[in-house]
């Protein structure tokens, strides 16, 4: 089999830019030229942002962010950008340095996270920024007279985007939980009440979607209706260093860079698709040395020769690839 | 170059299917070596692919149009279970339609002809003197169901897989022209159960890389591959429902007849990532030529040779050429005589 | 590399299940014990020590399905999504349940099925789409179409059957004389 080939990339314009919660931002993309075309409702695209670091060199961030506007629309698409406290850059770049009108360079829209049409129900638990792989759920699941229900769980001082705009749209099928208004989602009642064979699909932060399947295990919900899509933004860690067999070069990876980025500015292709440890895309055999797993991806028998460049690290000082 | 397609051929019967100069040109002969090995050969499908070749567009529409259509509607019409498409699969079959007209008007614009306003599509094929408008997305202003509706104006077997838990199901497809095996039986069966009999390529991991492969597909990133096996007579339906009917074909093969009899029956298939709907779309599209007409070219005569002499056992065994391979191959020496 | 030399040939088709032992699921709020009839001794003592360590407030259901599927499928419809359901009897049976149970909402992952208490297949003929039940030997002449049939290990879920394809449909003067199959 020919390896896969590097993503081709799509060239689009900024055309509008909002803040939609204190902490988000609102981008809308056109092409530069041609058309976007139709995705699926849970795709997702990653951009590229060439910028520069703290010291002023040059730097390239890719990070992958749900599609949030109406999967049928191809005049535009939309994605929204929260500024991470703890941000690497890419958040940073795109809330202070994108401009309208500015050109970004996007991958088409890729898919881990699509609703299970068979389901007779669907329930949305969204936390946050994770409201927006939802947001281009909603359109077709009405279009289709999808039975759903959104759960929503935000802090209105920091996030809590679409959120009156939805319950407008969507009445008793949106129910909001603003935790700063003291509002939270009991949900162990919430699938308690679920009628059987509800497909339960979760977007938030790692503690959200823990608590979730925490839950669902102790009432014995089935795993198997249980979907969530968690981006790992890369965690920093020690600096280590990488010997490539086949080319036999070295690669220092920074604290603050994934082994993924530092291949990639090597200009190695490796194929990637989620960026966060769970599409399995950019799984790379390791000779030589102790890796620090932080995927979602490698089964137990794969952890003792592969690593998961994306997200994870190495142990030892060093770490021999077959690459 | 590519001549509108007027001639009426049959695949049965009286099997009056011949191939002109230029299709044999362009056939896709499948052995780049001497010798067949067994590999996921899968490879960008990027297009326009080389003018005039079976890989210039995404759907190749040849002299045999007409000729296909018109069997794929005597199949249809003797067995309807041939086409079907699970509830959940609607959505992905418009995808399909919308991939093929807007690619077959691209493509082919003296022959297919596709104008929008909104949903309401205006849909024309010449060819086949067709002239719909419909509701883009909703099946009920389609003559037809939506996958009979494409799968009758396309060459090639067609099939929906819908992409869940990280395999893909075989939930939707029409197919009247395949190499053995049958969509009826094999309806809902994930992407290792419907590759359950194929030899071999279990062993060697090919699925378990081709899954990760597929399942990772994007959207107007089309892949393709060729996949092969031998026909007796220009057979089109050669299904396990019809084997009755031409499982004696393969005992009809005479050191006399081998080269006129014999055809190589070449798939390329197309793999597409449906945007809609996340599907994946296949279009089997089938490809025959007599062992006659192949060996008039040398290079390939003498590769074939090489390659049907070598053949696996496994492979002969489950591509069905036991009874008349040695006499194939005997055949073939004759083109082969520096080996 | 010459496939044949280097690698080790597994002739099993890969679309025929292979069934684990069943495992009792704890944590559930109905434990439902499905058995094609009174002879599934296997399932039974499952259920028996289900009976002994449940807790008071849970439900365990022991369903011996008749003649009347539906009637006893209309025990679990109030099922709730907690639930854990253990299926024992023949082949065709326990595909039968599970695509009953699947057509009620239960998940794929709540549905066991124990290994099949007899080497009885049912039987689809590729040629004219005929089921049969109760096939013990292979050939074994289709009862729509009159061929014989060879009974392949390629298995479909959906139908809970083999595929059954002519098995001189390339020299009609071959006979086969019937084998019993595993």
């Amino acid at each position: 089999m020919t390896a896969n080939t590097p993503s081709h990339h799509l060239m689009v314009r900024v055309s509008d830019m909002k803040l939609v919660a204190p902490t988000i931002k609102e981008f809308t993309l056109v092409a530069v030229d041609g058309a976007l075309s139709p995705f699926s409702p849970g795709s997702h695209v990653v951009v590229t942002m060439s910028g520069t670091d703290a010291n002023g060199k040059a730097k390239k961030w890719k990070n992958a962010y749900s599609l949030l506007s109406d999967p049928s629309n191809t005049e535009a698409y939309k994605i929204a950008v929260r500024l991470q406290e703890v941000s690497r850059g890419g958040s940073e770049f795109m809330h202070s340095q994108v401009q309208i009108g500015d050109v970004l360079e996007i991958t088409p829209p890729a898919n881990l996270f699509a609703p299970l049409w068979r389901a007779k129900k669907h329930l949305l638990i969204a936390g946050g920024v994770g409201i927006t792989p939802f947001m281009s759920y909603l359109p077709e699941m009405q279009r289709q007279g999808a039975n759903f229900e959104l759960h929503y769980c935000y802090r209105g001082k920091q996030t809590g985007a679409y959120a009156d705009q939805l319950q407008q749209q969507l009445g008793d099928a949106c129910v909001r939980y603003d935790a700063d208004a003291g509002n939270r989602c009991d949900l162990t009642a919430l699938l308690k009440q679920q009628p059987r064979g509800t497909h339960i699909y979760i977007c938030g932060p790692e503690l959200l979607i823990e608590g979730v399947r925490q839950n669902a295990a102790q009432i014995g919900y089935p795993a198997s209706l249980i979907h969530f899509e968690e981006f790992a933004a890369p965690q920093p860690g020690e600096p280590f260093s990488v010997t490539l067999k086949r080319s036999g070069q070295t690669i220092d990876i920074g604290a603050e860079e994934s082994l993924l980025e530092a291949l990639e500015a090597a200009d190695l292709e490796i194929p990637n698709m989620c960026r966060g440890g769970v599409c399995g895309q950019c799984q790379t055999k390791v000779l030589e040395g102790d890796v620090e797993h932080r995927d979602n991806y490698l089964g137990a028998a794969e952890k003792a020769d592969c690593i998961m460049p994306c997200v994870s690290r190495a142990k030892s000082k060093t770490l021999v690839l077959d690459l | 170059m590519r001549v509108t397609p007027t001639k009426l051929e049959t695949f049965r019967d009286d099997f009056t299917y011949t191939n002109s100069e230029f299709a044999i040109q362009r056939f896709p002969f499948p052995f780049p070596e001497d010798q067949y090995n067994y590999t996921v050969n899968i490879e960008p499908h990027a297009l326009p692919g080389e003018p005039d070749s079976v890989y210039e567009h995404l759907f190749d529409v040849d002299e045999h149009y007409l000729s296909e259509m018109h069997e794929r509607g005597l199949v249809l019409a003797e067995s309807p279970k041939r086409c079907l498409a699970m509830p959940h699969m609607d959505l992905a079959c418009w995808d399909l339609i919308e991939r093929a007209m807007n690619a077959l008007s691209a493509d082919y614009p003296d022959w297919f002809k596709l104008s929008k306003e909104g949903d309401q599509w205006h849909w024309q094929n010449t060819l086949l003197d067709i002239d719909d408008t419909f509701t883009f997305g909703d099946s009920s202003t389609l003559p037809m169901p939506p996958m009979e509706y494409i799968g009758r104006q396309v060459q090639g077997d067609l099939a929906l897989m819908d992409q869940r838990d990280g395999d893909l199901f075989m939930d939707a497809g029409i197919v009247t022209c395949p190499a053995d095996w049958s969509l009826a039986f094999d309806a809902g069966m994930s992407f290792s159960e419907w590759h359950g009999p194929v030899p071999m390529a279990h062993e060697l991991g090919i699925f378990e890389r081709a899954l990760k492969y597929l399942t990772a597909m994007q959207v107007n990133r089309p892949v393709r591959r060729l996949n092969w096996t031998l026909t007796v007579n220009a057979r089109m339906d050669t299904s396990p429902e019809e084997y009755p009917h031409w499982g004696n074909d393969r005992a009809s093969v005479t050191p006399d007849n081998v080269g006129e009899k014999v055809y190589l029956r070449v798939e390329l298939q197309v793999i597409d990532r449906m945007p809609r709907s996340n599907a994946l779309s296949i279009n089997i599209r089938t490809y025959m030529a007599s062992m006659n007409d192949l060996c008039a070219n040398p290079d390939w005569a003498r590769r074939l040779h090489r390659v049907m002499k070598d053949l696996p056992a496994p492979l002969i065994e489950y591509k069905g050429l036991t009874r008349y391979h040695p006499m194939l191959v005997e055949w073939l020496s004759q083109f082969d005589r520096e080996q | 590399m010459t496939p044949t030399e280097s690698i080790e040939l597994d002739e099993r088709i890969k679309s025929r299940p292979s069934y684990k032992p069943l495992t009792l699921l704890s944590g559930k709020q109905w434990q439902i014990f499905i058995a094609q009839n009174e002879d599934q001794q296997g399932l039974k003592q499952m259920h028996d020590e289900c009976v002994s360590i449940a807790d008071p407030d849970n439900t365990v259901l022991w369903v011996v399905v008749g003649d009347d599927q539906a009637e006893s499928f209309k025990l679990l419809e109030d099922a709730p999504v907690a639930a854990a359901v253990y299926v024992a009897g023949d082949e065709p049976f326990l595909w039968d349940c599970r695509n009953t149970l699947l057509g009620m909402d239960f998940a794929p992952d709540q549905i066991q099925l124990m290994a099949p208490s007899s080497h009885r297949r049912r039987l689809f003929c590729t040629h004219c789409y005929t089921l049969m039940e109760d096939v013990t030997h292979s050939p074994h002449t289709c009862s729509g179409c009159g061929e014989q049939l060879l009974v392949r290990d390629h298995f479909s879920r959906l139908y809970g059957a083999y595929v059954g394809v002519s098995i001189n449909a390339e020299d009609r003067s071959e006979t086969f004389e019937p084998e019993e199959m595993q």
